[in-house]
Parts: C-alpha cells; structure tokens; sequence
C-alpha cells in the first residue's frame, strides 16, 4: 500500500516523530535511526491496515480466536484414543 | 556387559529407558554422563548457562531409588534432559539470556517442567538462549554465542540455541524451548533436529517467560520424532492456571505415529520469500519423496501470509515493548544494540493496529484452514530460506543490521505463530556444506499426532539418520 506516510517527506516526518515521542511518551532514550524505526514502524502498519481494511468491521472478540483453535481442530488420532 | 552409559547418550530416550528399565544402567551413571559431556562440550558450543549437577544427580539418584521399589514412572524415568533458560525453577537463577539485575530467581516450577519432572525426567541445566527470548542466530552478546554443534563457524539459530546445540551434540536426548516466531524450529532446522512448535495454547505457559504472549509455545527438540512424540506427552495437556491454554484431549503421540497418517493429504505452501538454490534442491526432493507416500503434491497459496508475518511482528514488537520498558528505563546498558532496536518499534505502532491484528485473528485462521488447509491435511514449505550461514553473516549487533537479518532468518516461520498452528520442523537434507536443512510440516490446530506421524513417514523415506554431532562421534564419522 503506497501512503502519503511513504514518501521520503512522510518517513521524515514520522522519523521526526519517533525521535520525539521515544523520550517523551516513553521515558526511553533510543539507540536507533529514527528513520529505521520510522520505516519500520510504518512497512507494518501499512501491512496491517491493507489486511484489516477489507475485514473490517469485526465485532467479535478477541477471546474467539481460543474457541477458534478447538473448533477447527484436527481430529486425528492415528486411531488411538486421548492418553 | 553393561552398556556404557556415555554411548547411551548418543541413542534415543526409548533405547536409555530400555536399558534403565532392566537395571542395566542406573539414572545416576546416565546423568553423571550427560553433565560430563556438558562440561566437556561447553568450551566449543558454549550451550549451557547453568548446570544443575548436585540437584539433578539427587533427582537421579531419587529416580533410581523408585525403580528399586517397582515405582516406574514411564519412559521419561531417569532421563537426563535440559531446558531454555526461561523456564522458572524455584528458588533458582534464571537469566533469559539477559544482564538485566534482578530478573530471577524463579517463584515456582515452571509447569512444563514440572510435567516432565512428574514423568521422571532429571533436569541437568539451564541451557543459553538468545537475550530476553529475541533473537533467531543464536548471539548473545552477555553470554557468548552458542555454537552449531555441526559446525562452529555457523549459527546455532535461536532463541531456543542452547536446546539445539545440546541435543545435537548428544548432550541430552532432547529439550524444551520456546517459539514465538520460530525460535523452535530454526535452531532445530540448523542442527539437524526435529523441533515442534505446538498448537498455541496446548501446553501450559506458567513459569515460561515469555517474547510476546499472544504468540509464545513452549515446544521439544529432539533427534528423532519418536523423542519429540515422548516429550510432548508428557507435557501437552490443559491448565488451568494458564487462561490461554486449551481443554483439549491429549492424544497418544506415541501409539499414533504408526501407518505414517495414511491417506494424508499433502500441499506445498507456495512463499513469497525466494528460495536459495540450494535450499529449494532439498526441497523439491523432499517433495518428491512425499508425493510417493501420499500423492503427488499440489501447491496452494494464501495471499495474506505476508500480512500474517506483519500481524505476529506487531505482538511481538508491541508486546515486548510493554513488557520491557521499565527494564529499558532502568537499565538501558544491560540491553543489547540489537534487542533494544528490535523493541523500539513496538513503541510507536498505533493501538488500533495491535487492536486489529487482535480482532482479526480468528477470521485470518478460519480463512487459512478453509483455504490451505481445506485443500490438504499437512503443508510443506521450508523452515530456512538459505543454508545455515556463519556466524559474521548474521551479526545482529551491528548498527541497522538487526531488522535485514530477523526477516531474512524467520521469514518462513513467523506467519504461523500468528496463525497458531502447530509446525514441525524436520531435517530434510544437507546442504554443500554438510549443514543440514530443515522443512516445516504445518497442519490444522492441534494437528501435532498427525505432524509427528508424517514426519516419522518421511524422515525414513528420505534415510535421515539421526546422530550425535560431538567430537568424538565425528571423528568416527568423518575420517577425511
């Protein structure tokens, strides 16, 4: 997905953002590039949003995805029953 | 003759049982053996943090006092084994690979090896581990590298190294670690090993600490699948003390790997990472050798792998970066360059993309299982893109290197953990080098009875012949 936040003047404005909100939403002082960061920060969530967007909405929640595994579980056995 | 209990280390845990079971040997010998290999093998792999002679030689002893009173605790009775040094041991040190103050000792048993320990499992060590469980090459720079018990110059893979390089040198016959984006099945693909990552959710998670825990499972690596189906028996099952754990049943992984799960069904799971040349060769020859066991194999694809690989970066990356930031804050200098850039991210991504990474979970798999896995009962993609590469290639302290070398090491393995599906990774090969390749076997959840049968399959039908990796045994091995 290609934002206004990808071009160089996007990164830049995020990497000027992580630099500042690092110390002062965090109380961290970073070790790293801004601009690493920013682009990090920014390839997961334009993957994220491209993935959600066509899913949205979804009102169920979060504790499904536990009763998920169970209902899609494989029943296979080797034909040995539970230890 | 009595065996030698220091050869025994280089069989299986059904062989040592065997011999423990008649009296042949006793738990005490097996153990007495398994912590002077460790100690002999420490100077090249580096594998152990932590031994653990005078409690685990009172547990053998106490084993074998129970089998002179008929008290016979199963195949795992006496057996030497060691652990990722994340689980909590009561009372004692645990590092998680980390210089961080203060983080141990342990409050209680880790559940999992609490379990093993009820089976009769002997608990020798704390192996090394990647610092605070991140790290897929196997560097650590508080600790030292663990070694690639077939080669030293390359990677050992991790987070889980020390457990890889341990079984792999015949140390122990197997170990638990710990997977949130592979860190089972990486280090278990470069050291010839089978390395599970289980269902998410079907082993309890109580006394492990955790990379992220949205994503974490505690899994085995062993040399041989038979091992790994022992291990995981005795740990699988429901806690209720873990809310993330499953009430699920418990096959017999044991009795279930007979007939190879005939009439599964096989897939190759088509990746957007390109393969190395030498990689996809191995590949395709394992391919070729499932399609003569199960039909010819087709390939599927799901297109939001890739969003699945984003999806588990971002509870690793949010998660870990909550759950160290204090840490961070007051001991900034006990991080590595590469920890601290890898959680720094984690910082700034906005809630509501953790919140829809969360949200969407369940509709993600539904979709996966219908799609991939409504054509096929297990798929097959590799565990590594690229062979086994030394350890100067996958420097991860270098400045700006840490994020190129993560994505390039787990690119095959991190979907899944987002999924929850249990993986297994099993040898397929060897590369030009001699370092071994892995293949990842994926199927629906709580899957594991079938993987480990198909593994048991396979690994046979390709020859794959497990073998202790230590000095000694490659001499032999290797008279050239």
């Amino acid at each position: 997905m290609q934002s206004p936040a990808n071009t160089d003047a996007g990164l830049a404005a995020a990497a000027t953002a992580v630099a500042e909100f690092t110390q002062r939403l965090h109380g961290i002082s970073s070790r790293t590039d801004p601009a690493q960061v920013a682009a990090e920060l920014l390839r997961l969530n334009d993957l994220v949003r491209a993935a959600a967007e066509p899913r949205l909405p979804v009102t169920a929640p979060p504790g499904d995805y536990l009763m998920a595994l169970l209902e899609l579980a494989d029943p296979f056995t080797g034909g040995h029953d539970a230890a | 003759m009595p065996p030698d209990p220091d050869a025994l280390l280089d069989g299986t845990i059904e062989a040592m049982a065997a011999q423990l079971r008649s009296g042949a040997v006793s738990s005490e010998q097996l153990t007495q053996s398994a912590l002077a290999r460790a100690a002999a093998e420490q100077p090249r792999l580096n594998a152990f943090i932590r031994m653990r002679s005078e409690q685990a030689l009172q547990e053998a002893r106490e084993r074998d006092r129970e089998a002179a009173r008929g008290h016979w605790r199963g195949l795992l009775h006496g057996i030497p084994l060691a652990h990722k040094d994340c689980f909590e041991r009561p009372g004692e040190p645990m590092t998680i690979g980390s210089a961080v103050p203060g983080v141990g000792p342990g409050t209680l048993r880790a559940a999992a090896l609490q379990r093993l320990a009820d089976a009769g499992a002997v608990d020798i060590g704390a192996l090394n581990m990647s610092e605070m469980v991140a790290g897929p090459t196997g560097q650590n720079p508080h600790f030292g590298d663990c070694c690639n018990a077939w080669d030293t110059t390359r990677i050992s893979g991790g987070s889980s190294r020390g457990s890889a390089s341990a079984v792999a040198a015949g140390i122990v016959p197997g170990s638990l670690g710990s997977d949130t984006g592979g860190s089972v099945r990486l280090p278990a693909s470069m050291q010839g090993l089978f390395g599970l990552k289980p269902t998410y959710g079907r082993i309890s998670r109580i006394g492990c600490f955790p990379r992220a825990y949205s994503l974490e499972c505690v899994g085995p690596l062993a040399r041989t699948v038979r091992d790994c189906a022992l291990l995981l028996q005795a740990i699988a099952g429901h806690d209720a003390r873990d809310s993330t754990s499953l009430a699920a049943p418990v096959p017999d992984y044991l009795a279930s790997l007979a007939g190879g799960a005939e009439g599964t069904r096989m897939a190759v799971l088509e990746s957007a990472s390109t393969l190395d040349p030498v990689v996809a060769e191995g590949f395709a020859r394992l391919v070729d050798v499932a399609g003569q066991r199960y039909g010819a194999l087709h390939t599927v694809a799901f297109d939001d792998l890739p969003a699945c690989y984003a999806m588990a970066d971002v509870f690793s990356k949010v998660e870990a970066a909550a759950l160290h930031g204090p840490w961070i804050r007051r001991h900034p200098e006990a991080y590595s360059q590469a920890v601290y850039s890898r959680t720094e991210p984690g910082l700034h991504v906005p809630a509501v993309r953790y919140l829809e990474a969360l949200m969407l979970r369940a509709q993600v798999l539904r979709d996966f299982v219908s799609g991939p896995l409504g054509a096929a009962d297990v798929l097959l993609l590799p565990t590594l893109p690229i062979p086994v590469p030394t350890r100067a290639e996958a420097d991860m302290e270098g400045r700006g290197k840490v994020f190129g070398v993560v994505a390039a090491l787990t690119a095959l393995t991190r979907p899944f953990s987002y999924l929850g599906l249990p993986v297994l990774s099993m040898p397929m090969g060897l590369d030009p080098h001699g370092m071994p390749m892995g293949a990842q076997l994926v199927s629906r959840p709580l899957g594991e009875a079938r993987l480990l049968a198909v593994a048991e399959a396979l690994s046979a039908d390709i020859g794959w012949t497990p073998a202790a990796r230590h000095p000694a045994s490659l001499e032999t091995r290797n008279p050239t």
